[in-house]
C-alpha cells in the first residue's frame, strides 16, 4: 500500500500541535519549560567586567530559584551590550527572543523605545513585588510613564588597591596625587565612564548630570558656574596626567590588570570586579570608596541590574519569567545574593547591607550613599543611547586636555556646548 | 540534567510559542502542498526543490508581515531553498561542464552537500539563539587538556573538508608534475596520494594543536601505538607500506591482469591497504592486501604487454604423418580471429607412442582474460578438423599452463 501523501503533514502539524499544549500546559509536577535568558554584560571600555562574572551573578540569582522549580530549565545565553540590538531585532522577526534579559538599566530604556522589550507587567503580585524596592530605584528604570524592567542589584565603582603597598586609602583626591607623587603607581582610567567619580570629587558632577540626563537648561541658569566647575574637574585631569606615577588607562580592564601583576597600586575599580580581584590577590586586596575632594564627595559610577521581559515568550513563559523576576527580589534572596556574590547590593528596600560582617560591604554601602546623594542630579532617567551620544566628543576632550593640546576653558567650553539649549 | 540535554529541550520550548508556532505551520503547509499533495503529481512534477515553493513562502512571509506577525523563520526556510537552488544550479549547469563525472559525483556528495548541510545547521542554531551556548559546552579533559564542543565541531569539521577536499586538488598537482616530470600513470597516482596523505597528516598535527591536546599526552599514545604496531595492527602497517611501495614501484596497477590463486584477475583499484581484484569467472571481485603483492611472486600478463601465450598438448594417431598433423594444428590456430599473426603459432611434435604421437600447440592472443575461451574454441576446431579427416585423436590432458588458463579464464561477453 502506498504511504499516503497526507501522513507527512498530518506528522508536522501533530507536532506543531503538540508543542502548542506543552506551552498551554500548566507547570506540575510533570510539566515542563525552558526560560531563555540573556545575561547581557557591560559593553568595552568604562567599567566592564568579564562576561564570565555575569554569567556567575545570574547563576547566583537563579540558583534556588532551580533547586525550588526542578521542572523549569533556565538557559542563559551571554549577549554583549554590543551586540544586543542586532540579536534582540533579529530575533524578533523570528519570535525566538528571549523571554528575559539581565541588562543595566540605560540599555533597557534604550530598547523599550525602540519596542525590542516589553513593559514590565503590572499586576497585584507584581505591584506588591514593586512596593520592596527603593523608590529612588524605580525612578532609574521609569521612562515615558511606565516601568521598563524589575530591580535586582545594583553594581558601584570603588577603589581598589594593594594594602601591601598602600597601608591607608587616600581619602581624597589631593591625597590621591600626593601617593602617586610619594612612589607608589596609580592608575586612572582615561574614559567619562571611568572617570565619572572624579567629577563629584572636583564639583563638576552637577554640570555634567545636565548634560547626562539631555535635560534643558533651566532658565536663569548660571552656565559661568558649571565652566568654572568643568574646568577645575578637567585642570585637575591635567595636573594627574602630567605626574609621572599616574598611569593611564585606557580601558578599565587595563587597570585591574596593572593591580594584579602589581604594576599598580591604587585603581579606581568596578564591584563586579572584586571576585577575579580576590581570587588573584587575596588579602592583599583592600577596597574602600573612592576619594572625594574640594568639590565635595566622590561621584562613583553605579549600574542597576535589571531583570527586562521579551515580547515572544508564550503565555506560561511569561508566567514563568515574573515568578523567577519576583523571586529574586525576596528579602532572603536579596541577602543571599549579596553575601555570596559580595559584589553587587541588594535593591529590596526591606534588606540591610551586613556591614559589619564585611569591609568590602561596607564600602560598596558608602559608594551606594555617594551616588544616592549625587544621584539626584541623575533623577531623570537617561538611556543608553544618550550615553552613547556624548561618550565620543567628551573622551576626545579629556585626551586632548590630558596631553595639553586644548586647555581646560577650551574643554569646558566644548562639552557645555554639547548641552541641550533652552 | 546535563547542558548537552537542557540546549535541545531549551529549542523545543520556543515551539510553543505562538509565533512560532504560526511561522512553522506556514511552512509546513507549504511543504505538504508541494511535495506530497496531487497537486505535486501535477503541476510541480518536473520542478526541482525549492522552485514552487519559495514563491508561496515569499507570499505567506508577505501575509505574515502585513498582519503584524513574525516572520523571520519563514523567511530563514525561504533563504534556505534559495541557497539549495543555487547549490542545484552550480552543479547541474556550471560545475558539470568543467569537471568529468567521477570528480563532480565527488565534490558534491564529499564537499557541496556536507557544506551546505553544515551550514544549515549552523544557521537553524544560529537562529535558535543557542549556536554560543552549545559551542561552550565543555567536553571534559582530553590529554590534560579542557575541550569543548564548538571547538571539537570546528576541529572535525576542518579536518572532514582537508580529508575529502585533498582529493581534487592532489589528483591535480599530480596532473602537473606527471606533465612536468614525466612520470608513469602509476608514479603519478603514488605522487597524488602521497601528496594527500601530508595534507591530511598536516592537518592532524593543526587538530591536535588546535584543540590544545598536550603534547606529552600525545606522545605516550603514539608510544603505545608503536608497540601495538609490533602486535595488533602490524598487518594493517605492512599493508600500508606495502601498498605505498606498489603505488610507487607500479608492479601492480588498475588494469592489470595477474593470477591469484590460479585465475587471472584484472586489478580494478589499488588502495594504501588492499587491491581490489575482479574475477570474470564468477564475477566476483576480491579484496586482496597489499601484503601478498608485496612478498609473493605476482604472475602478470601485462606488466611489459597485455599479449598472452597459450598453449596445450594432445596426441594424434601415429599412422597419421607428424608434418600433416602439425600444419594442420598451425593452420587451425591460424584461422581463429583472435589469434595473433605475430608471435606465429608453433606445433611441436613432442613425443612417439606405439599409436598415439604427441603434439604441442602454442599461440598468442591479445587480451589475456580471453585465454580460455580461445584455447576452448580452438580445441573444438582442431576436433572438427581431425574428425573431418578421419584422424582418430584423443586430446592429451592439457599442459598444467594450459589448464589453468582454462579453469581460470573466461568469456567475458
Amino acid at each position: 500500500m502506498p504511504p499516503s501523501p497526507l501522513r507527512p503533514a498530518l506528522a508536522l502539524l501533530t507536532l506543531l500541535a503538540l508543542a502548542g499544549l506543552q506551552g498551554c500546559r500548566a507547570l506540575g509536577p510533570l510539566g515542563t519549560d525552558t526560560l531563555h535568558v540573556y545575561v547581557v554584560p557591560t559593553e568595552s571600555g568604562g567599567t566592564m567586567a568579564s562576561p564570565e562574572a555575569h554569567m556567575e551573578l545570574a547563576a547566583s540569582v537563579m540558583g534556588e530559584y532551580r533547586r525550588l522549580h526542578p521542572n523549569v530549565n533556565i538557559r542563559l545565553q551571554v549577549v554583549p551590550e554590543a551586540r544586543l540590538e542586532q540579536e534582540l531585532q533579529e530575533n524578533r522577526r523570528q519570535g525566538l527572543g528571549p523571554d528575559l534579559l539581565l541588562v543595566r538599566a540605560p540599555v533597557a530604556i534604550s530598547l523599550r523605545r525602540r519596542g525590542l522589550i516589553a513593559p514590565l507587567p503590572s499586576n497585584s503580585a507584581m505591584a506588591d513585588t514593586l512596593a520592596s524596592i527603593d523608590p529612588g530605584e524605580l525612578r532609574r528604570v521609569r521612562d515615558q510613564g511606565e516601568l521598563v524592567g524589575l530591580p535586582v542589584a545594583e553594581e558601584v565603582s570603588l577603589a581598589c588597591y594593594d594594602r601591601q603597598r598602600v597601608p591607608s586609602p587616600p581619602t581624597d583626591v589631593e591625597g590621591l596625587l600626593a601617593l602617586a607623587a610619594a612612589g607608589s603607581p596609580v592608575g586612572v582610567s582615561a574614559d567619562p565612564i571611568g572617570l565619572w567619580w572624579s567629577a563629584g570629587s572636583l564639583g563638576a558632577a552637577q554640570a555634567m548630570a545636565l548634560l547626562i540626563t539631555d535635560r534643558p537648561i533651566p532658565p536663569g541658569h548660571d552656565l559661568s558656574k558649571d565652566q568654572r566647575a568643568i574646568e577645575t574637574w578637567l585642570r585637575w585631569l591635567r595636573q594627574a596626567a602630567l605626574q609621572s606615577r599616574v598611569d593611564i588607562a585606557a580601558e578599565a580592564s587595563d587597570l585591574i590588570d596593572g593591580l594584579q601583576r602589581g604594576r599598580l597600586s591604587w585603581v579606581p575599580c568596578y564591584s563586579l570586579h572584586l571576585m577575579r580581584l580576590q581570587n588573584s590577590m587575596g588579602a592583599r586586596l583592600g577596597v574602600a570608596p573612592l576619594p572625594g575632594g574640594p568639590g565635595g564627595q566622590a561621584s562613583p559610577f553605579s549600574s542597576l541590574r535589571i531583570w527586562a521581559f521579551g515580547t515572544d515568550s508564550s503565555a506560561n513563559q511569561r508566567r514563568l519569567a515574573e515568578d523567577l523576576a519576583r523571586f529574586t527580589l525576596s528579602p532572603k534572596q536579596q541577602r543571599e545574593l549579596t553575601l555570596t556574590s559580595q559584589s553587587v547590593l541588594p535593591v529590596n528596600r526591606y534588606v540591610t547591607v551586613p556591614v559589619a560582617e564585611s569591609g568590602r560591604l561596607a564600602a560598596m554601602a558608602a559608594a551606594q550613599r555617594q551616588f544616592r546623594a549625587i544621584g539626584k542630579l541623575l533623577a531623570t532617567p537617561f538611556s543608553a543611547d544618550r550615553v552613547r551620544s556624548f561618550l565620543q566628543p567628551i573622551e576626545q576632550v579629556i585626551y586632548e586636555v590630558m596631553l595639553g593640546v586644548t586647555t581646560p576653558e577650551e574643554g569646558a567650553r566644548r562639552i557645555l556646548a554639547l548641552r541641550r539649549r533652552p | 540534567m546535563t547542558p548537552l540535554i537542557q540546549e535541545p529541550l531549551g529549542w523545543l520550548a520556543l515551539l510553543s510559542r505562538p509565533n512560532v508556532l504560526l511561522q512553522m505551520g506556514l511552512v509546513g503547509v507549504v511543504l505538504a502542498l508541494t511535495l506530497r499533495l496531487p497537486l505535486r503529481q501535477t503541476l510541480l512534477r518536473r520542478l526541482p526543490l525549492g522552485v514552487a515553493q519559495l514563491p508561496l513562502l515569499g507570499l505567506g512571509g508577505v501575509l505574515l508581515a502585513l498582519a503584524g506577525q513574525r516572520w523571520g523563520l519563514v523567511l530563514l526556510v525561504g533563504q534556505i531553498l534559495a541557497t539549495w537552488l543555487g547549490l542545484r544550479l552550480l552543479e547541474t549547469q556550471l560545475l558539470k561542464r568543467w569537471l568529468p563525472p567521477d570528480q563532480l559525483r565527488l565534490l558534491v556528495s564529499q564537499v557541496l552537500r556536507p557544506l551546505f548541510l553544515v551550514g544549515v545547521l549552523l544557521v537553524s542554531l544560529d537562529a535558535l539563539g543557542s549556536l554560543q551556548a552549545l559551542a561552550t559546552q565543555p567536553l571534559g579533559v582530553w590529554f590534560g587538556s579542557p575541550i569543548k564542543l564548538g571547538r571539537l565541531f570546528e576541529v572535525i569539521l576542518w579536518l572532514y573538508f582537508v580529508v575529502v577536499g585533498s582529493a581534487l586538488p592532489a589528483i591535480w598537482v599530480g596532473w602537473l608534475v606527471q606533465r612536468g616530470l614525466e612520470l608513469s600513470d602509476g608514479g603519478r597516482r603514488a605522487f597524488s596520494l602521497v601528496i594527500r596523505y601530508l595534507i591530511v597528516a598536516l592537518a592532524f598535527i593543526w587538530a591536535l594543536e588546535r584543540l590544545g591536546i598536550n603534547q606529552t599526552g600525545v606522545l605516550a599514545v603514539a608510544g603505545g601505538l608503536s608497540v601495538g604496531l609490533g602486535f595488533g595492527v602490524k598487518e594493517v602497517f605492512s599493508n600500508f607500506i606495502s601498498g605505498l611501495w606498489l603505488l610507487f614501484e607500479g608492479s601492480v596497477r588498475p588494469g592489470e591482469v595477474l593470477m591469484h590463486d590460479g585465475e587471472a584477475c584484472e586489478v580494478r583499484r589499488l588502495g594504501l591497504r588492499a587491491a581490489t581484484l575482479w574475477r570474470g569467472s564468477d564475477n566476483a571481485e576480491l579484496v586482496v592486501p597489499n601484503q601478498t603483492f608485496f612478498t609473493q611472486t605476482t604472475t602478470t600478463y601485462t606488466r611489459s604487454d597485455r599479449m598472452r601465450r597459450c598453449r596445450f598438448e594432445l596426441q594424434a594417431a601415429a599412422n597419421w604423418p607428424p608434418q600433416d598433423i602439425l600444419d594442420l594444428l598451425i593452420q587451425i590456430a591460424r584461422a581463429h580471429p583472435e589469434t595473433l599473426p605475430q608471435p606465429a603459432p608453433q606445433a611441436r611434435l613432442l613425443e612417439f607412442g606405439k599409436e598415439m604421437n604427441r603434439y604441442g600447440l602454442s599461440f598468442s592472443i591479445a587480451n589475456p582474460l580471453n585465454a580460455g575461451r580461445v584455447t576452448a574454441e580452438v580445441l573444438l576446431a582442431i576436433w572438427q578438423g581431425f574428425a573431418s579427416r578421419g584422424i582418430l585423436t584423443v586430446p592429451s590432458v592439457p599442459a598444467a599452463a594450459a589448464e589453468q588458463a582454462e579453469a581460470g579464464d573466461h568469456d567475458p561477453g
